[in-house]
């Protein structure tokens, strides 16, 4: 991806939600759509709740952006399987500098 | 082991109208805290069954079944364990149980419930705008009806159901605009 391109997606698809960001990461392996709201809800312990309809439209929105893909179904119900695009993992990429460079701030000013 | 007792069932109508749909998921709660649990439901008729005072959560939500991943959608409130009740002209009668008081719920944000009033909005919008040009022709033709009251009676009917869709569009427009507000800087 050329300098341009990578610079266009970032202003488009970034600040991510705080849901956003926990379904992205997630799709580091792939996942159906129930497995992301378990794995969200682990990592974050509980504390980011994904219900189906805010899960259908971040992933639905993730997957218009072209940072997640669909890879695939699996079992009997042949859910759709998900997993994270390389533009997706630019962007969280992105993303987590951003945290940092938040979190470094904070607590320099903060001192803590 | 067959039972005798006779289920008792009522059916109630009620004109909810589209942008109502928050005090509607509330009556269906407070229905079935009062022991009448939803069994089935058709546009602006109810019917409940007798049950033990439960608390069930019911949410209404609006998608099209014309949408690409249709399927899916309904696949993530069924693995999510909300039970669909019954769909019609795009609306969904979803519910669960309330586990020890947690109220579970199918949007977190008020920007992901945003996106589902701009659904229903756009669909709204369109099928009005579709109606309006047949509407006012029918208005137009009716000036030339040769009796009077008539013509008054079915111009005062359009006039009145166009207003109340433009009056719909708004409450919908204004929640939107509610949600999203939140979010400004």
């Amino acid at each position: 991806m050329d300098e341009k391109k990578k610079t266009e997606l970032i202003k488009k698809a970034t600040p991510l939600t705080e849901a956003s960001f926990y379904i992205l990461i997630s799709l580091n392996e792939p996942l159906h759509g129930y497995g992301v709201m378990q794995k969200v809800e682990e990592l974050s312990q509980k504390r980011v709740q994904l219900g189906p309809g805010t899960l259908y439209g971040a992933l639905s929105n993730l997957q218009n952006l072209g940072l997640i893909e669909s890879v695939g179904e699996s079992g009997n119900e042949r859910r759709k399987l998900y997993c994270m695009t390389e533009s997706g993992r630019m962007i969280a990429e992105h993303e987590i500098k951003r945290f940092e460079e938040l979190a470094r701030h904070g607590r320099y000013l903060l001192r803590i | 082991m067959k039972s005798n007792s006779k289920k008792e069932t009522k059916t109630i109508i009620k004109a909810i109208f589209a942008w109502e749909d928050e005090k509607e998921e509330k009556w269906l709660e407070e229905m079935a805290a009062n022991g009448w649990r939803l069994e089935k439901v058709y546009p602006y008729v109810y019917t409940f069954q007798r049950s033990a005072p439960e608390k069930i959560v019911y949410r209404l939500d609006y998608m099209a079944s014309t949408e690409k991943n249709y399927k899916e959608y309904l696949t993530l409130f069924k693995d999510a364990g909300w039970e669909l009740l019954a769909s019609f002209a795009g609306w969904h009668y979803f519910r669960i149980n309330a586990q020890n008081g947690n109220v579970p719920e199918i949007y977190n944000s008020d920007r992901a419930k945003a996106k589902k009033y701009r659904r229903l909005f756009f669909t709204a919008l369109t099928l009005f705008l579709l109606l309006l040009n047949p509407l006012l022709q029918m208005i137009d033709r009716t000036i030339h009806a040769d009796h009077l009251l008539l013509r008054l009676a079915f111009d005062s009917l359009f006039w009145l159901f166009i207003l109340f869709a433009i009056y719909g569009i708004i409450r919908i427009w204004l929640k939107i605009r509610k949600l999203e507000s939140k979010h400004l800087e």
